[in-house]
């Protein structure tokens, strides 16, 4: 069968068909979902602006003009993200009880169990882990345009005008903020040796 | 010879540099091993970002951001505590229907035509199913979009009940398959005032399958009973059988109904239940002519929707009368699950309908004036827009009556449409020229030293009315001051409920125009008995009082004084030519009637005498004895 384009999706949509938008949420969820997760660090507030991000598609259904769905949605879920983190800012305080991202939308950990375990387990698990955690902390240390920028062009491929688009500001601040993001990444992440900067 | 340093590295990498730049870090890179090394490096580094793959959203969080648009914006918890909250979208549209259907069994045949989903015609869409701006309630998708199977002939197919397996399916832990989410056909409420209660009557025409169906109702944030919640088929009642109504384990205001289904097809069903949040009130605005001797009465009911649900296109009925209930309907609906123990949910806090009562108590000048137009209280619209700009009818909405047998049903014509937090108002009465008595009191016993004053009439085709019983409500009294129909305030009063042929006197408080001062001018004693001792036993009290009746107004009145004389043997007397007459009106009391006319001072001068103790017995014996 015929897969149906962004465009017809968003037009059946717009008709009132509600299953076109089952269609574009499960076609787009996971992407959108992976966004929020790196976005936010923390699963539970994903799954929100997750939700929120679908709702804002809902209302603006029939503003979008475009053939590709997911520029215009990961510009949403950016939006969501980079709103909820200035509100984030203003209670910097964390719970260690506080729920964590988990891989691959399996049960929630929390910053408490994160951290390092006296209890062995099995070595390659752990490491994915550990390489999860590094990644996400680096991420975690960007500012907001620059982890929303890299983001969207590491992991989600959109051109730097794409970027530009959802981020709202000009193609050369995206290269710039990239640069910055990537700078600060290699200088966070882990060498490949295991080791961690 | 310079090596690239570790920013250039990171602006080959990741395609960064301008096209001259690019070339010479490529032509370095090609003859040095150590940069080619470090650049390789770098990009192992990087690569370690990979084990970040996209997350897949779980089934729940489809199913829940799924429903999001269908429940007015707010984002559905995914079963365990959310520290987030949804930007409120507006009106709260929070009735969500949804039907989860299981999969047929394997044994079925499986030529049951698919399921297609159509809209209606345009002029039947009001809105497009995403929102464009304005109220949320008028354009969730759901209100539109009509889901059904596609049939041959539009009808239904029958299959073989030995086709549908015996046992029914498990009731889902989520909405497993959002098949159908059709707007409501038809609504009908009936509000019983008198103890917050709302009968809502809801007819759908669901899609079923052949075989076992689940039918999802959820009524998050709403004030429903749902221990009230009750469905029945409207078509193929035969063939359609409600089996269960299941409220699953920690999952707040959701209700499922298993439905064992022998037809394929789209069914009309009536969902029924009892709502609370929804309320009416009477209240009338008579205007007398200038002499104060005929009154037009208008009324109006004032209908208001604190359910928390949007009703649209609902007939709306009024109940008048009262209604005995066991429980209070506000009570159930906040429960926090339907049968469980007495714990009230935290709907009481986000609908606050005591408050919401207290306000409109209080600010009953909060009334929506703005349709009522140069003063004639004609009402040339009323708000029935729920696009939040007003639909204005040419024709005034007739409201029909009719009596039941222990109650009086007040029908409001046609359909209306009532958001949640709006409340309307509705013309139900308006007679002109009812004969009315203006009467000013006196009576000690039941209002002290002022003067009292009353208008009556009664609720007969005599006084033009009589053909239903008025509903309880608050009066406001004007009167026409002159020929350009300027009104004056004359006063207001609450009037209770008045059947049909029984008087009403609308009590609007102390008069300042009329004036009664009893004052008394004498006072001795006579007529003394004495018992075998020689002691007195009884005398006569002859008492003489001199009411001056004043009335400052322009026009003429009737003044009734009421005198309680204590005793139960007296006597009047009154002297000759006095215009004023009196009548026994009981043991104690005698009433006096006199016609003031304008500008005009009465003395009303009587002399009772009160006998006492022996003497009342023997008054009372002689007038015994004249009887016979």
């Amino acid at each position: 069968m015929t897969q149906l384009s962004d465009r017809n999706l968003i037009t059946a949509y717009c008709r009132g068909e509600t299953s076109a938008f089952e269609a574009i949420v499960r076609r787009h969820g996971g992407a959108v979902l992976g966004y929020l997760t790196k976005m936010t660090h923390n699963k539970d507030h994903a799954e929100d602006l997750f939700q929120e991000t679908f709702q804002k598609v809902h209302q603006h259904a029939v503003s979008f003009k475009g053939e590709d769905l997911r520029p215009w949605l990961l510009k949403i879920a950016a939006n969501s993200a980079i709103g909820y983190r200035r509100k984030e800012h203003k209670h910097a305080a964390v719970s260690l009880a506080a729920p964590v991202g988990c891989p691959d939308g399996g049960h929630c950990a929390t910053l408490e169990s994160a951290l390092p375990s006296a209890e062995p387990g099995p070595v390659e698990a752990l490491t994915l882990e550990e390489k999860r955690q590094a990644v996400r902390r680096a991420l975690e240390h960007l500012p907001d345009q620059q982890r929303a920028a890299l983001i969207l062009n590491y992991y989600h491929h959109l051109t730097y005008k794409q970027i530009a688009e959802s981020l709202g500001c000009s193609v050369g601040a995206v290269r710039s903020h990239l640069f910055r993001a990537l700078k600060r990444m290699a200088a966070t992440l882990p060498n490949p040796t295991g080791d961690v900067q | 010879m310079t090596h690239l340093n570790e920013d250039t590295l990171i602006r080959y990498a990741f395609d960064l540099m301008d096209g001259s730049d690019r070339k010479v870090a490529e032509h370095h890179l090609d003859g040095c091993g150590l940069c080619r090394e470090a650049l390789g490096q770098l990009q192992a580094k990087f690569a370690v970002m990979d084990v970040l793959a996209d997350e897949t959203p779980s089934e729940a969080l489809i199913q829940q951001t799924l429903a999001v648009p269908h429940s007015g914006g707010r984002s559905i918890p995914l079963y365990r505590r959310r520290w987030f909250v949804w930007p409120a979208a507006a009106a709260a549209v929070v009735f969500a229907c949804l039907l989860t259907l299981q999969n047929l069994p394997d044994s079925l045949p499986k030529s049951s035509p698919p399921t297609v989903t159509h809209t209606l015609p345009p002029s039947d869409v009001p809105l497009p199913g995403p929102e464009v701006g304005g109220p949320a309630w008028a354009q969730a998708p759901e209100a539109h979009v009509h889901t059904m199977a596609a049939q041959p002939d539009d009808g239904v197919r029958i299959v073989h009940p030995e086709d549908i397996p015996d046992k029914p399916p498990f009731a889902p832990a989520s909405a497993i398959e959002l098949v159908v989410l059709p707007r409501p056909e038809a609504m009908q409420l009936t509000i019983y005032n008198s103890a917050d209660l709302t009968l809502v009557r809801d007819t759908r025409k669901l899609t079923l399958k052949p075989g076992w169906n689940w039918l999802q109702f959820m009524w998050d944030e709403t004030l429903i009973d749902p221990t009230s919640l009750s469905l029945r088929p409207l078509e193929h009642a035969d063939k359609v059988d409600i089996q269960q109504l299941v409220f699953p384990a920690r999952l707040k205001d959701i209700g499922r109904w298993l439905i064992r289904s022998e037809v394929e097809g789209a069914v009309p069903f009536e969902i029924t239940y009892f709502a609370s949040g929804l309320s009416w009130r009477a209240f009338y605005m008579g205007t007398m002519n200038e002499d104060e001797t005929t009154m037009d009465l208008k009324g109006y009911v004032h209908v208001a929707n604190h359910s928390g649900q949007d009703f649209e296109n609902a007939q709306t009925r009024l109940i008048v009368g009262q209604t005995r209930l066991t429980e209070e309907i506000p009570y159930l609906a906040r429960r926090r699950y339907p049968y469980g123990p007495d714990i009230l949910d935290d709907k009481s806090n986000r609908l606050d309908l005591g408050q919401w009562k207290e306000e409109e108590e209080m600010a009953p000048g909060l009334e929506p004036w703005w349709f009522v137009s140069n003063g004639d209280m004609k009402m040339d619209g009323v708000m029935g827009g729920m696009d939040g700009g007003a639909i204005f009818y040419h024709e005034i909405k007739a409201i029909e009556k009719e009596g039941l047998s222990e109650y009086f049903l007040y029908t409001i014509e046609g359909t209306e449409n009532l958001p949640n937090t709006w409340a309307k108002r509705l013309e139900s009465l308006d007679v002109s020229d009812i004969p009315v008595k203006s009467l000013y009191k006196y009576d000690e016993d039941r209002y002290g030293t002022d003067t009292i004053r009353f208008v009556s009439f009664t609720n007969d085709t005599e006084h033009e009315l009589g053909t239903t019983p008025i509903p309880e409500g608050n009066v406001k009294l004007y009167r026409t001051v002159n020929d350009r129909q300027n009104l004056s305030y004359v006063g207001e009063t609450d009037v209770k409920y008045i059947p049909v042929n029984e008087a009403v006197e609308l009590n609007l408080g102390p008069a300042q125009r009329v004036k009664v001062e009893p004052m008394l001018m004498d006072r001795k004693t006579d007529h003394y008995t004495f018992d075998n001792k020689g002691n007195i036993n009884g005398w006569d009290e002859i008492e003489t009082w001199s009411v001056k009746l004043t009335n400052a107004g322009e026009i003429a009145v009737e003044a009734e004084v009421t005198r309680n004389f204590g005793v139960e043997e007296w006597d009047i007397a009154i002297p000759q030519g006095q215009p004023a007459a009196y009548e026994k009106l009981d043991v104690h009391r005698a009433r006096f009637t006199a016609a003031l006319p304008a500008r005009s001072e009465e003395i009303l001068t009587y002399t009772v005498t009160k006998y006492l103790n022996e003497r009342a017995a023997v008054i009372a014996k002689e007038r015994q004895g004249n009887s016979n």
